[in-house]
């Protein structure tokens, strides 16, 4: 199939879209249909992004399967799309774990399923939207159109306390957002001002240089936006809320994913944009990010509700992702993308399992369970392989992010490395402990038998199974394609940075080392 | 004093004459066949006409000015949007007024009358001219509050909406006086030459009575669009008029005095208007905050929505602030929007009232948050529109509020209010706590028992519904039309 002179970018994003207007508009007389069509477009949508994988050129940095037209010209706003070797990545795994939270969510959700299927549609179109726009106008209208189906997933489908979770969940992200809003208004008149032209396109804005008085306001607006998506730790209590609220599994599956876009965030438009904002303040942010994964992990191992402690550890990964950025050099780049993935899948994977113990257990209570290994072995296996995969075991995919992560660390400092390399420990002990209780520890007394997988099930888990070995052993399937592009964004920062001048001896450590690593480039 | 009379040119003020004709006609066949209907087809056909002749003034870009007004690109928009307002609220008012006893004879020429003092309104060149229609636009809309006689809630609010009006007016003609006093003249354009005269803003300085005169207008102005701190008539009267009434007082009679400020500010008193920007700093933050936290703690939706269209007010002031074309882009912009948004709002809550509608507060009426509770499964059409309307009104993408407000604040941050802009944005973020609130009450899922409900709401007022919600849909994926005619309009204001 050549795909290379299609829309495929919009397609990507208008399918699900329509597939979601089509769900909330017709009133269907029964939940089936709609479950179908969704399954149908997630399907579709998840064999249009693998035909983007194949036709896309690993060797190109720049932007592939660009589109542009004209969106309100009198602002100079765009509807600019492209994709490249971060966000191909992100793109597929986007389709990968829509379509694999709506199968899992098959049997899971009771009430109005189909109206639940629409709104994980809208997530996908939102989350497609923010991986591939290239106008940073465009960027904020789904990044802030993307809070609306998850505000209403949790709403509507969410735990006791959803009230309170939603309000949360508003408050910080949309807070955040807004101040970005201003921030990028400021921008856009920067850039005005410097060039004449109105526009919001991300490329020509990459250029802007930023008034020294307005830098740490803006960086700061930008930052906090960033930070409470991701979620780094000051700005994350909205995460464990919103996770342990969400009952169904596909939806936290999305939240997922939606953490992922702060990461990404932070590598497509934070970077490039505050070049010297992150050079300067990076050690800080280093700290936060370390900060982040010590408490993560802390906090995850004293949890008794299993959802909580499998959130905790997102944000304790979320800190080692945020390190692998701001080491700022390829390395580091590269396993932060690395790792975005994988934790995709396997935590991911964790939160679906998770979910399928509440629809036999109807607990979170890490304490109510125990001894499940002995009603369900294939459950079990499930459940360990994708406990190790969190861990780090070397073969699977956490692995090799993990180790880029490291990789990088230690090049800047060794603190930082050994900082990292510490919770990593500690990450083993808590979510090994967390397997023994809920497999062999003291089994309560049950009312009924806990079946095994269905075959539906098993092959909900299978597939990302595959996909976390498949990675863990040859991950140069994504290190060709991301290599391009994160150090062609590291070679745009440094030229950026030089073109400021700024007092050396504050960034000299990102600068040698995104030498360093042209050198390194340049020598293979 | 001299009076002559100017020659009125027939030919320009034709849409305003028509509305003026139109209104009178529909009283005469109020009398005659006693029909509500036929007086709305009468008052519909009167704004139709009314509305090609000035769609046909649009492009003509002949201004015509005499000492009392102004028909220019500037007037000829709001116009059209006057006229579009007056027709979405008679279309909205239709079958609420037949299910609420509302005498519809008198109610449709009434909203004609007070189209005509908005219109009247924008297009004022003299002081006593503005007075005039603002008084026009007032009384009309006493009575339309007061329209539902045997309601208790509509007469309180006719009666606390007459007081604080005419304290204002007062207000008003007493700044007016002062005014008068200082200049010598009513006429803006020759206020404004005289002033230009003074040798700027040092000089106007030394006249205490117009900078009093000033003052007091703004008080009576800001009573009218419920601006912080002359906003406490708002929520009752909001609340106590007739839904419709509700939607054209938060939308058309707001709209016509912000344009009238607006032309007050750049034309006579444009060597004075910079010395207003620290008050109404103050004024707009007040409203903003004021209104988003006070609409938070509302249970009565159409309180809330009386809340946050102060809250509006405030948003507008802000961009008001920046005193550029870019700043007067966005208020015309906005206004526009907040027209349809608001507007469709309050129809779809007057869309919701069943037949019959007692006596009592809200009977027969959906004013409570409670009654909202899954909506959507029971009244698909009309939380459907509500949904679009509050997501629009909360400034979420895709729809017009997004594009206004990003509009009004980028209009802020490039005069470089940064500050005012980050204040702006935080109400936002705080508004959508009350908005989506709402939104998640109409989707609220419902429980496997729940009590089947009939639909309400007649076809054509949901087909108006769905125009309204498919067009704040379409101008917030696509403004560009609309950008391209109010920089016409902003032109106009700016060549006088």
């Amino acid at each position: 199939m050549d795909i290379t002179h299609w829309p495929v970018l919009s397609i990507l994003i208008l399918l699900p879209a329509i597939g979601a207007g089509l769900i909330f508009l017709i009133p269907w007389a029964d939940d089936f249909f709609p479950r179908v069509l969704a399954l149908l477009v997630a399907g579709v949508n998840l064999l249009l992004s693998l035909a983007l994988f194949r036709a896309f050129n690993p060797a190109s940095a720049g932007m592939q399967f660009a589109e542009r037209r004209d969106w309100i010209p009198d602002l100079g706003a765009g509807y600019s799309l492209g994709v490249d070797g971060i966000s191909l990545f992100m793109v597929l795994i986007t389709t990968f774990m829509v379509f694999l939270a709506l199968l899992s969510s098959w049997g899971e959700v009771e009430r109005r399923p189909g109206l639940f299927s629409g709104f994980i549609l809208l997530m996908e179109a939102g989350l497609l939207g923010i991986f591939l726009s290239m106008d940073l106008l465009l960027f904020y209208v789904f990044w802030e159109i993307m809070l609306v189906p998850m505000y209403f997933l949790i709403g509507l489908w969410g735990g006791e306390n959803r009230r309170y979770a939603t309000i949360k969940l508003i408050i910080y992200t949309m807070g955040g957002s807004l101040l970005m809003l201003v921030a990028i208004l400021s921008l856009y008149f920067f850039h005005h001002a410097q060039t004449g032209t109105y526009t919001f396109d991300i490329v020509q804005l990459y250029e802007t240089s930023i008034p020294a008085y307005a830098l740490l306001p803006m960086g700061f607006a930008f930052f906090v936006a960033f930070a409470v998506k991701s979620p780094l730790v000051p700005f994350h209590t909205w995460l464990p809320d919103a996770h342990a609220e969400a009952p169904i599994s596909g939806a936290v599956d999305i939240t997922g994913l939606l953490i992922k876009t702060g990461a990404y965030a932070f590598l497509r438009f934070f970077l490039p944009l505050f070049p010297d904002f992150s050079a300067s303040y990076a050690p800080l942010v280093v700290m936060l990010a370390l900060l982040a994964n010590l408490y993560g992990a802390l906090i995850a191992t004293v949890q008794d509700d299993i959802k909580r402690l499998i959130a905790y550890s997102s944000v304790s990964h979320v800190g080692l992702i945020i390190l692998g950025i701001f080491v700022l050099n390829l390395q580091g780049i590269e396993g932060a993308i690395l790792m975005m993935v994988s934790i995709a899948l396997s935590s991911g994977a964790l939160f679906i399992i998770v979910g399928m113990l509440h629809k036999r257990s109807r607990t979170k209570d890490i304490s109510q369970m125990g001894g499940v290994w002995r009603d369900m072995p294939l459950m079990g296996g499930f459940f360990m392989f994708f406990t190790l995969a969190s861990v780090g075991i070397p073969g699977l995919s956490n692995f090799v992010g993990e180790f880029l992560i490291f990789l990088g660390a230690f090049r800047v400092n060794v603190i930082y490395g050994v900082a990292a390399s510490f919770v990593v420990v500690l990450t083993a002990a808590y979510l090994l402990w967390m397997f023994w209780r809920v497999m062999f520890g003291p089994a309560p007394e049950r009312t009924r038998t806990w079946y095994d997988l269905s075959f539906m099930e098993t092959v909900t888990l299978t597939i990302p199974a595959i996909l976390v070995v498949l990675i863990g052993v040859y991950p140069k399937i994504l290190l060709d394609r991301i290599e391009p592009s994160a150090s062609a964004l590291l070679v745009r920062a440094e030229k950026k940075l030089a073109q400021k001048e700024i007092p050396k001896n504050r960034l000299s450590v990102a600068s040698c080392q995104i030498t360093e690593d042209r050198e390194l480039k340049t020598e293979k | 004093m001299e009076i002559t009379f100017p020659a009125v040119n027939i030919d320009s003020t034709m849409p305003q004459l028509i509305v003026a004709l139109f209104a009178i006609l529909a009283l005469l066949v109020e009398v005659f066949s006693r029909s509500p209907r036929m007086v709305f087809a009468t008052c519909l056909v009167g704004l139709h006409i009314a509305l090609i002749r000035s769609l046909m003034q649009w492009g003509r870009g002949i201004p015509y000015e005499s000492s009392l007004l102004a028909v220019d690109g500037y007037t000829t928009f709001f116009n059209i949007l006057f006229i579009l307002i007056a027709m979405i609220t008679m279309a909205i008012s239709l079958s609420y007024v037949e299910n609420t006893r509302v005498d519809g004879g008198k109610y449709y020429p009434l909203v004609l009358f007070a189209t005509l003092g908005m219109m009247l309104l924008v297009s004022s060149m003299d002081l006593l001219m503005m007075f005039l229609s603002l008084e026009l636009l007032s009384i009309s809309m006493y009575m339309l509050v007061g329209s539902q006689r045997d309601k208790w809630v509509s007469t309180e609010a006719a009666i606390k909406y007459i007081l604080t009006g005419a304290f204002a007016s007062g207000f008003l003609l007493f700044g007016i006086a002062l005014v008068y006093g200082a200049t010598g003249t009513i006429s803006f354009s020759k206020m404004e030459s005289i002033l230009g005269g003074l040798g700027g803003a040092g000089a106007i300085h030394e006249l205490p009575l117009l900078q009093i005169g000033i003052a007091l207008m703004m008080v009576g102005l800001g009573f009218k669009i419920a601006m912080v701190p002359f906003h406490m008539w708002a929520p009752d009267v909001y609340e106590g008029a007739p839904t419709p009434i509700t939607g054209l007082l938060s939308t058309g009679s707001k709209i016509a005095v912000i344009a009238l400020i607006l032309r007050l500010f750049n034309n006579p008193f444009i060597q004075v208007s910079s010395q207003w920007v620290g008050i109404l700093w103050v004024l707009a933050v007040l409203s903003m905050t004021l209104g988003n936290v006070a609409a938070l703690l509302q249970k009565n939706v159409k309180r809330m929505l009386a809340y946050s269209s102060i809250a509006h007010v405030g948003y507008l002031l802000v961009a008001f602030i920046a005193l550029s074309t870019r700043g007067m882009e966005a208020i015309l912009l906005y206004s526009a929007f907040y027209a349809v948004m608001g507007l469709a709002a309050f129809g779809c809550i007057a869309s919701l009232t069943r037949a019959g509608g007692g006596t009592t507060a809200g009977e027969g009426e959906r004013l409570k948050a409670e009654d909202y509770t899954s909506l959507g499964y029971t009244q698909p059409v009309q939380a459907a529109i509500l949904s679009i309307c509050l997501l629009s009104l909360a400034g979420i993408p895709l729809t017009a509020g997004f594009i206004g407000k990003l509009y009004l604040f980028g209009a802020a941050v490039n005069a470089g209010f940064v500050g005012l802009a980050v204040i702006a944005v935080l109400n936002s973020a705080v508004s959508l706590y009350y908005y989506l609130g709402l939104m998640l009450r109409m989707y609220a899922l419902p429980g496997r028992f729940a009590p089947m409900e009939e639909p309400v709401g007649s076809l054509f007022g949901k087909l108006v519904l769905l125009v309204l919600g498919v067009t704040i849909i379409a101008l917030g994926i696509y403004p560009t039309p609309l950008v391209g005619v109010i920089k016409g309009a902003v032109t106009a204001l700016s060549a006088l």
